[in-house]
């Protein structure tokens, strides 16, 4: 095909990967996706991502964390201690040729490498700022979304608020990270002169938030959990749920098309305010039609209104979605015991270069092409 | 000379509505493009609301104002630095003002639904022919090629299409969506990254870019390792509320006043004897029954009710800063008015503030970049509808008589006056927006 003579818009940016957390880890990942040549250093007893309970279940023994996996598909990693000879000078020679090196504190040695090799851009991601109260603060995915907005407004007006799941602020932040190395990478093509960037996982969080900073500003409004800010809500189905949107001027289409003729000039829902706040009496008497409809054609019927509609997919209906198939988006890697499912890019350059990942793969005792990894791999339990 | 940047000397074309695409655009503006939103005099991005004024709460001092889709937070926020060309594109004139615009744009950003662009002879065959190495970027909902290919979408849709929503709720079944439209910024993020992958693929090759990035693919990733579990196992965690199975404590708990809470995420046995000294129950850090993470979990109604005798008549700012001060996670859930004045985000730089001609002066977020030379310029406020269409056209070299001749036309919209609010405005884009 055309696009396997493309190179990978990637190709020579040789990336560090310092970092133990998934923020880090997920940047680097990224760059590797597309063609970055990525190495992951860990400490001898491994990165912390390899033991980080999935949603707070234990992992099996001896089995790779299907979060590490994820995390470092695309790199060769290296466990190294940098405690003594070789690995510190190992470290030093390889931050020395890198063109990015990403890590998670304010790291001396690299800091110093970095006012030799102008060219170098040193990525910091951390949990706060290092300046401000929470400086020193401890941070976790609930932490980060209590602080973000997020969690005030999800969950059920009469109960606790929710933080969600899994390590959503600390994706965002590996995505930011890696938006502006590329940012950072690309001004030093022009200028020759790296830089450093700092990204923390606290403001990624707030900025994510529904404008709430700007909306107090300017009104002072305030908004609770339990209610969304437009016309959308969750319905059981026959065969599970479905999230439903209903955008201004749609509403008399939509009660058409689940047979409540009645309802299209109620006065409740005359206008698209007055749909937003009496949303949950509307989506009341949508959902005995709802509820005996499979998904499938509550979706299709609340398309034909021109209003929006998605199955709650849960995770085991994303693996099956013949969709994705379709669009051949999963990949496998690794061969023979080892092949193991990995997630498709993010996106696709349609007539261009498509990664194709690879698992992690060791680079201890190796030359790696810009510096020989000359330590012991440590055993890992 | 000004400090240069990384998109410096690139023009990137903005035709997107709400957030996603917008966001992405806005930090391709802070970045140094010169960014130009393709507006349309008669059906608005829908974030800049209802032409004659929506929900009082976007609006300074709740007050729409003349120009309601001038003053509407939403817009107002994540437009910023950012120039508003108003073309009507299914006028027979459009295409002159194309043919002389389309060859100055580096990159095309598009969150209409499918088929939208092509619809509108925007399509990426068209494209190149006004610029040969044109790097265009789509954000449908789930992309070409399977059952879903036409499928529109918001923020609450995508993310029960991502997986995520299933991830949420209180343990009794129903899945409970993220409050913000979270799929958006999280689009954003990765569609500023596909830009910048794009322009280095045009760099290495001189070719066209086309970006699909169909948005529930990419945010699978944030739920990957529940996806690989359940591909090897069959099984994943189900949500519980904030509870983590192999965590105790690990919830939001009351505090004092109404609707006030804070988040407590224990995670080591450490941190739990710590949390003890500072409750004032050190025997309880020493007590065997308490010990372990896995004890705790599986005494988890017991230990939150402890917490929560603590936390119920404190302060969560107070109690969280306590926490915190011995190490141990914990925050409190902030509100919007809280968000508006948190002392971190001051400290970081988080905030900005603007004077918009027809809003006022506020506080706005920012976004989370810190570069360590080169500070980041957020420019010019949002802009009004058509604030810069003269400006524009002057720039790409259409004669002043010309620019006026189209604007008597209603081709083009010159100010926000000139603009035609009709009741179409009120509508979203015919085409489906994905937000």
């Amino acid at each position: 095909m055309e696009r396997t003579n493309q190179p990978a818009p990637l190709k020579g940016l040789r990336v560090l990967d310092m970092s133990s957390g998934v923020a880090g880890q997920f940047a680097a990942r990224l760059l590797a996706d597309w063609g970055a040549d990525v190495i992951l250093v860990e400490p001898p007893d491994g990165a912390a991502t390899r033991r980080v309970p999935l949603g707070g279940l234990g992992e099996e023994s001896g089995d790779v964390s299907p979060l590490f996996f994820h995390l470092n598909t695309g790199k060769r990693v290296a466990a190294v201690d940098r405690a003594q000879q070789p690995g510190a000078r190992v470290v030093h020679r390889l931050a020395e040729r890198a063109d990015v090196v990403i890590a998670e504190r304010d790291d001396e040695e690299i800091l110093s490498i970095a006012t030799h090799s102008p060219r170098l851009v040193v990525a910091v991601v951390r949990d706060f700022a290092s300046v401000g109260p929470y400086a020193h603060w401890v941070g976790s995915e609930m932490i980060h979304q209590a602080l973000s907005g997020l969690m005030n407004t999800t969950g059920k007006r009469e109960r606790q608020p929710l933080f969600g799941f899994g390590n959503r602020a600390y994706y965002s932040a590996g995505a930011a990270t890696a938006v502006a190395v590329l940012a950072a990478v690309r001004l030093r093509d022009s200028t020759g002169r790296g830089q450093t960037v700092d990204i923390s996982v606290h403001e990624v969080a707030a900025s994510m938030s529904q404008n709430l900073v700007t909306q107090f500003a300017y009104s002072g409004a305030n908004p609770i959990r339990g209610k969304y800010v437009g016309a959308s809500g969750v319905s059981r189905v026959a065969d599970g749920w479905i999230v439903l949107f209903c955008p201004a001027g749609r509403w008399p289409d939509l009660a058409t098309e689940f047979g409540l003729d009645e309802l299209r000039s109620d006065p409740r829902f005359a206008t698209f305010d007055q749909l937003v706040a009496n949303w949950d009496a509307g989506l009341a008497a949508l959902r005995p039609v709802l509820e005996a409809m499979p998904a499938v054609r509550a979706v299709e019927a609340v398309q034909r209104a021109r209003c929006m509609a998605a199955k709650v997919l849960t995770p085991i209906d994303v693996l099956s979605s013949t969709h994705l198939s379709a669009r051949d988006y999963w990949c496998h890697v690794g061969a023979g015991s080892g092949r193991r499912l990995a997630l498709g890019p993010m996106f696709r350059l349609t007539s261009g270069w498509r990664p194709t990942p690879e698992p992690a793969r060791s680079a201890s005792n190796m030359d790696v092409g810009w510096a020989e990894v000359g330590t012991e791999p440590a055993e890992r339990a | 000379m000004t400090t240069p940047r990384p998109l410096t000397g690139l023009r990137v074309l903005d035709f997107t509505t709400a957030w996603a695409g917008p966001m992405a655009c806005r930090i391709l503006a802070v970045f140094g493009a010169d960014v130009i939103k393709l507006e349309s005099p008669t059906v608005f991005d829908v974030w800049r609301g209802p032409a004659h004024g929506g929900d009082a709460s976007r609006y300074p001092n709740r007050d729409p104002g003349e120009r309601p889709i001038n003053r509407n937070a939403w817009f107002n926020t994540q437009n910023h630095a950012k120039r508003s060309l108003v073309v009507d594109l299914k006028s027979t004139s459009a295409s002159r003002i194309l043919d002389d615009l389309m060859p100055t744009i580096d990159v095309v950003v598009c969150n209409y639904g499918p088929g939208v662009l092509d619809r509108l002879g925007l399509g990426f065959q068209k494209l190149q022919t006004w610029r040969r190495d044109i790097i265009l970027l789509e954000m449908p909902v789930a992309g070409v090629g399977g059952e879903w290919s036409s499928v529109s979408g918001v923020g609450p849709t995508m993310e029960a299409l991502a997986g995520m929503t299933a991830l949420t709720g209180y343990g009794d079944g129903e899945p409970i969506p993220t409050g913000p439209a979270y799929l958006d910024p999280v689009g954003a993020y990765n569609a500023a990254f596909a830009v910048l992958i794009g322009l280095r693929a045009r760099e290495m090759t001189g070719a066209a870019q086309h970006i699909e990035l169909a948005q529930q693919e990419a945010a699978l990733h944030w739920c990957g390792e529940y996806l690989l579990r359940a591909a090897s196992t069959g099984d994943w965690p189900r949500p519980d509320g904030n509870a983590l199975s192999a965590y105790a404590p690990h919830d939001a708990f009351p505090a004092l006043g109404t609707d006030e809470w804070v988040a407590i995420a224990v995670q080591t046995d450490e941190q739990w004897r710590s949390l003890c000294e500072v409750i004032g129950r050190r025997e309880l850090g020493d007590d065997s029954r308490y010990a372990l993470a896995r004890q705790r979990a599986r005494y988890r109604d017991e230990v939150d009710a402890i917490v929560r005798q603590w936390t119920k008549d404190i302060d969560k700012q107070s109690a969280a800063a306590q926490l915190q001060r011995h190490g141990v996670p914990a925050a409190p859930v902030l509100s919007a008015a809280e968000l508006f004045a948190d002392p971190q985000l001051e400290a970081a730089g988080f905030y900005i503030e603007f004077e918009h001609p027809e809003a006022g002066r506020h506080r706005y977020q920012g976004l989370p970049f810190h570069f360590g030379s080169m500070p980041i310029d957020y420019g010019r406020p949002s802009p009004c509808l058509g604030e810069h269409t003269a400006e524009v056209l002057a720039e790409v070299g259409m004669p002043q008589d010309e620019i006026e001749a189209l604007a008597a036309l209603g081709t083009i919209a010159i100010s926000p006056a000139a603009a035609s609010p009709g009741s179409r405005a009120t509508r979203t884009t015919k085409g489906k927006e994905q937000t």
